[in-house]
């Protein structure tokens, strides 16, 4: 019959029968996508070793958006056509879909289809890619989602990718611990391995490698405060979990527990004092023993470290100034007050937080470790995460332990400087030589930082040298050397500028106490480094007045000049009225009693500095009582006052004189409400010779030791 | 056992409808089905058991012999009371009596269908049974449907009853209450064999041979359940050959060959665009051929149901005849697909799916078609319209596909080279590349 074709799909005649089929599928998805799906399950069928059908076919379905089919068609090109290159553009596609969260559709799609692929086919795909990547570190990556996606591939695959990751980041000559091969080693691979559901098998000097990769890695997200690092504690105690129960630790458990330092402390404390002292140092027990107990110091000391730098201005452990008991306390029966170890030092600290100012003295225990376990435990915790002295005191209390034995000291040592922490532990070290009053190791260690090498570097900060200034002072004062205690006092006022500005006066800077010694975190911002220095120098100057003998030693003129300088110095913690510093009141009146004695007082740069009203009153009202005035000049003699002009003087019977001295201590009032703390700066660094003159008698030709 | 006498009548007697139609159902269970014993019925048995069916269940006949007929209402009491018997009763666990313990309560159960509706059945009877299977689908009556799933098969499904029955069931729920169609979509998961037969059925229905152009459009809604059904489960065209028949029979029965309905339904693809086009052509052709619409067959008053096939509004992209032809004709190759790579494991793929006879079939409709096309050609030389071109060339399509797909998943049995000389008669068709690939790549050389 004869019938003439329509010559449609003319360009179809010469394609290939497969060409023509995928043609055909092609031609069909547009109108009709099951008449499309039809033809391609036919080519496939035709054609079932025919890449190009077979790609086609999962085209087809990739566009309609079938996650199973795409999936079904994709595992058979897996399975059959493993070398094409533009299959390999398609899993490239999708392992890099797997590896973002990016919300595209496209990718997002991906994903769906690698899970809907058998487990057989997921796994294969991706140790394939994993395989034939050039780069290590995709390499790595695609291992990685592997080893996440089916965990018993980890005993397998995890030992072999722990060396290549290492020797990744060694080749790379990274600068920080924080590079992405340690960052994939220690947050994916360590947590991978130690889910493991088959114990993962690696020598345990490739666990202890991993260990201090592991710890470098989360402390250098410490200190770098990195923000894809949250919880670097947690994670690292994970981490540290995982790596101690593949060494077969049975500490390994306690690092499961969420953190709570006491907890840890109890834990770790009874392993200690059941180890034995004379094990080797290498043994499993101590090693054991070292790193957790110096990743648990670790801990403490970080938490110490960040408390003291968690306000407004660093903290600064300095050594503060003890009121002698009263008479009444004092006379209580010893019994009484045997509770308190002396020998502890009380460490006091100005809470920011409203709740209390300072430690209230019942809380004054808090430097004594473990006397009432029950109970110190129960406070510790509610303290533990706001109190800087519990934090310096379990610290302590830690680094006491670590000490107590060899053989975990020298581990513990040798983890430390690893670690390479010297910044933070210097720091403690120094706190602890303060605290345990080992001074004369402290004062040398830090005249040392004084030697030329360091300082040509000349990169010190003025801020460190007001450190090491404050350190020295307080150090030379726990070992009563005044005129050096002094002289740095001097020196760090002279440096105030470069310090923060504000703050507020310190209430806890001196402290009734059974303790022999006080300890004070000092904020370092300019207020409580000035307050401590005048009450440094004013304590230096009251102890020098009263070891006066009386009625010799020293001079009048010299006895007026120390009054004087205290009244000076006084009025910073006297302040405002309403509010003095604790034993302020008290000095001055002592201070005012003592001029009462006296028939004449003299003080030439009195109108210069003192302009508190209290002690001016107080003056006033001892210059012009009836009985036994005292007699005072108060006025250095002036060049531009006339001859006709009096010195301001309560001397003799002028009466002119004495209104001419009332008339100046209405001034002096009227000037009541300068600022106290830039006088002061004025009068400790104008002044100096004052105080000075007073320490070293004879200041010409006497070098105090230093 | 108890004596079952001609004086059971008398006591049956006593007794008026429905409540005599339940007792005699007993009665009959245990005529029929075999006693512990094994034995089966004596041929006296079963006739006094035929006798009470027609007499006190059916009420065919009154106690004279005069024929009766049951009013409807009485009609669904009967199929409601053969529904909950079915449903209600554990057949030979516990008999009304206590003592009939059979082998199997679905061999019992099927035992008594098939005694109730016998292939001698009455137009009357058979009747019934479409009250009954249909009120059994809307019941969600699993042991009435499994029941009627095995007679189906045991009668054929090609059978004047059962053509009968699924006209019936069509009527029901396809014609007369288009709208019930969403009460049937889980019917594969409740009774996967009686609706793999029942697909079976309805496809030889629509496309035999008797059919004008060899093909009758299904109604809409038919079309959208079956399309549905055959995506939704590709294993239901299976099911029938998944069955062992044996065990479920009564004893001493042969189990009849499962007739899949793969074949029957890839009739209906391929011949669909093809009838599409001869009455668009028809309707094209003027008011004097337009008697010929809708009354060509008697049987099944469902033509209008096409008339939405034949839409056609000049774009050439869009496909001419239903889309869900070209949806149901995917789901039949990827069911034939999934018989050899099943997506969930199984043991052993289902051999004899497809015979290639029955495939071979959709031939000649093909090419009796194409000859009536080229005869109606007014132009010189005669050539096919454009439209028709199209419609040949995706039933061509369809019909290369189905049968590539067949023979490449093994699915086809039967004298392989039957089926390929008919192929090769259209091989000559326009449009025939894909006949002409599946040609060469099956071709075995003859010597």
């Amino acid at each position: 019959m004869p019938v003439t074709m329509v010559p449609a799909l003319d360009e179809a005649q010469i394609l290939s029968d497969e060409d023509y089929l995928v043609l055909r599928a092609k031609q069909a998805f547009m109108v009709d996508p099951h008449a499309a799906k039809a033809w391609m399950l036919t080519a496939k069928t035709l054609y079932p070793n025919n890449f190009a059908v077979q790609f086609e076919a999962y085209n087809i379905v990739k566009s309609a958006k079938n996650v199973r089919e795409a999936a079904k068609c994709l595992e058979t090109l897996l399975q059959q056509f493993q070398e094409d290159a533009e299959l390999w553009n398609e899993v490239e596609a999708l392992t890099r879909a797997l590896r973002s969260d990016c919300p595209d559709p496209e990718p997002s799609f991906l994903r769906a289809v690698f899970a809907h692929l058998s487990t057989d086919a997921q796994q294969q795909l991706l140790q394939v890619t994993a395989d034939r990547s050039k780069d290590t570190m995709e390499h790595c990556r695609l291992l990685m989602i592997l080893l996440s996606r089916f965990p018993h591939a980890v005993v397998k695959h995890g030992p072999r990718l722990v060396d290549t990751l290492l020797s990744a980041e060694k080749h790379s000559h990274f600068q920080v611990a924080n590079n992405c091969y340690r960052k994939l080693l220690v947050c994916e691979l360590v947590p991978l391995m130690g889910a493991s559901p088959v114990p993962v098998e690696l020598p345990p000097r490739q666990l202890y490698r991993l260990m201090h990769k592991m710890i470098e890695y989360y402390l250098s997200c410490l200190t770098s405060q990195d923000p894809n690092e949250p919880d670097p504690w947690e994670k690292l105690f994970l981490g540290f979990r995982s790596l101690a129960t593949m060494l077969n630790w049975d500490i390994a458990s306690v690092f499961g527990q969420p953190w709570g330092r006491e907890i840890y402390w109890q834990q770790i404390l009874e392993k200690h004092e059941h180890l034995h002292p004379s094990l080797d140092p290498e043994s499993h027990e101590v090693r054991q023993h070292s790193y957790c107990t110096g990743i648990f110091f670790l801990r403490c000391l970080h938490e110490y470290i960040s408390s003291i730098h968690s306000g407004d201005h660093q903290l600064l452990l300095l050594e503060s100034f003890v009121m002698p008991p009263s008479e009444r306390e004092a006379a209580e029966p010893p019994s009484k007050r045997r509770k308190h170890d002396e020998t502890v030092p009380l460490v006091t600290v100005d809470l920011v937080t409203a709740t209390s100012t300072g430690n209230p003295p019942s809380n004054s225990s808090a430097g004594v470790p473990n006397s009432n376990p029950s109970t110190s435990s129960g406070r510790d915790r509610i303290n533990s995460t706001t109190s800087v002295v519990t934090n310096l005191t379990a610290t302590l209390r830690c680094w006491t332990m670590v000490n107590s034995k060899e053989p975990v000291q020298r581990g513990v040592t040798k983890l430390l400087q690893l670690l390479n922490v010297d910044k933070w532990l210097s720091l403690f070290h120094q706190d602890v030589q303060l605290y345990r009053g080992e001074v004369n190791e402290l004062v040398n260690s830090l005249l040392q930082m004084d030697s030329p090498d360091n300082q040509s570097s000349n990169a010190v900060p003025m801020n460190s040298t007001i450190v090491k200034n404050l350190r020295l002072a307080s150090a030379f004062f726990y070992l009563r050397q005044l005129p050096a205690a002094v002289d740095r006092a001097l020196q760090i006022v002279g440096m105030l500028s470069s310090l923060p500005s504000g703050g507020t006066l310190s209430p806890n800077l001196l402290k009734q106490t059974h303790a022999q010694r006080h300890l004070h975190l000092l904020s370092l911002s300019r207020t409580p480094v000035l307050q401590y220095c005048v009450h440094l120098i004013l304590s230096t100057l009251q102890q020098h007045f009263v070891s006066q003998p009386p009625g010799g030693g020293a001079t009048t003129t010299e006895l007026d000049m120390c009054v004087g300088n205290m009244l000076v110095l006084i009025q910073l913690e006297l302040g405002d009225a309403e509010q003095p510093m604790p034993g302020a009141l008290e000095l001055m009146s002592k201070l005012v009693s003592h001029i009462r004695t006296r028939p004449s007082f003299s003080y030439p740069i009195f109108t210069n500095y003192i302009i508190n009203t209290d002690i001016l009153e107080e003056i006033m009202h001892l210059a012009i009582r009836q009985e036994n005035p005292v007699v005072f000049e108060i006025a250095p003699p002036s060049s531009t006052q006339l001859t006709s002009q009096r010195r301001i003087s309560t001397r003799g019977v002028d009466k002119g004189a004495k209104e001419d001295f009332k008339s100046a201590m209405r001034r002096q009032i009227a000037r009541s409400f300068e600022p106290l703390e830039p006088l002061l700066i004025k009068f400790l660094t104008s002044e100096q010779d004052y105080v000075r003159r007073l320490l070293w008698p004879q200041a010409k030709t006497y070098v105090p030791r230093m | 056992m108890q004596p079952i006498t001609m004086s059971e009548k008398q006591s049956l007697r006593k007794s008026e409808f429905p409540a005599c139609a339940r007792e005699a159902l007993i009665k009959v269970e245990q005529l029929c089905v075999p006693q512990a014993s094994g034995r089966p019925p004596s041929a006296k048995e079963m006739d006094l058991a035929m006798e009470i069916m027609a007499e006190f269940i059916f009420c065919e006949v009154d106690r004279r012999g005069h024929s009766r007929k049951l009013t409807c209402i009485q009609q669904l009491q009967l199929a409601q009371l053969l529904c909950d018997y079915f449903a209600g009763v554990q057949f030979g666990s516990s008999g009304p009596q206590g003592a009939i313990i059979g082998p199997n309560g679905d061999t019992a159960r099927n035992t008594l269908f098939l005694s109730l509706f016998p292939p001698t059945t009455s137009k009357n009877r058979a009747q019934a049974l479409v009250q009954l299977v249909s009120m059994a689908i809307s019941t969600k009556n699993k042991p009435v449907l499994d029941s009627t799933g095995i007679w189906m098969q045991q009668l054929g499904c090609t059978s004047k009853l059962v053509l009968q029955l699924a006209e019936g069931l069509v009527k029901d729920y396809f014609v007369l209450v288009p709208k019930a169609v969403t009460r049937l979509q889980d019917l594969p998961s409740l009774a996967p064999h009686f609706t793999a037969n029942f697909l079976t059925t309805v496809a030889e229905m629509y496309g035999c041979p008797e059919q004008k152009d060899g093909f009758s459009p299904p109604p809409a809604a038919l079309l959208e359940v079956v399309t549905q059904w055959v995506s939704d489960n590709p294993r239901l065209c299976l099911a029938a050959l998944v069955v062992n028949l044996q065990p479920l029979l009564p004893l001493g029965s042969i189990p009849m060959a499962a007739l899949t309905p793969f074949a029957g339904l890839f009739k209906w693809c391929v011949l669909s665009p093809l009838l599409a086009t001869s009455k668009s052509r028809k309707a094209r052709g003027g008011t004097a051929n337009g008697s010929s619409n809708g009354s060509s067959d008697g049987k099944v008053n469902v033509k209008k149901e096409s008339s939405d096939n034949g839409l056609h509004n000049g774009d050439q992209t869009i496909p001419k005849e239903c889309p869900l032809y070209s949806r149901l004709h995917l789901a039949l190759l990827e069911s034939l697909v999934e018989n050899v790579y099943p997506s969930v494991h199984r043991t052993n793929s289902v051999k004899d799916v497809v015979s290639v006879q029955h495939l071979a079939s959709i031939v000649e409709p093909v090419q009796n078609w194409y000859i009536k096309q080229v005869m109606m050609s007014e132009s010189k030389p005669q050539e096919l319209t454009q439209e028709a071109h199209e419609a040949l060339e995706l039933a061509l399509d369809r019909l290369g596909q189905s049968v590539q797909v067949a023979l490449a998943a093994n699915c086809a049995y039967g004298n392989k080279q039957y089926l390929l000389t008919q192929l090769d008669t259209l091989k000559h068709l326009p449009e025939s590349r894909l006949l002409r690939i599946v040609l060469k790549t099956h071709h075995t050389p003859l010597f």
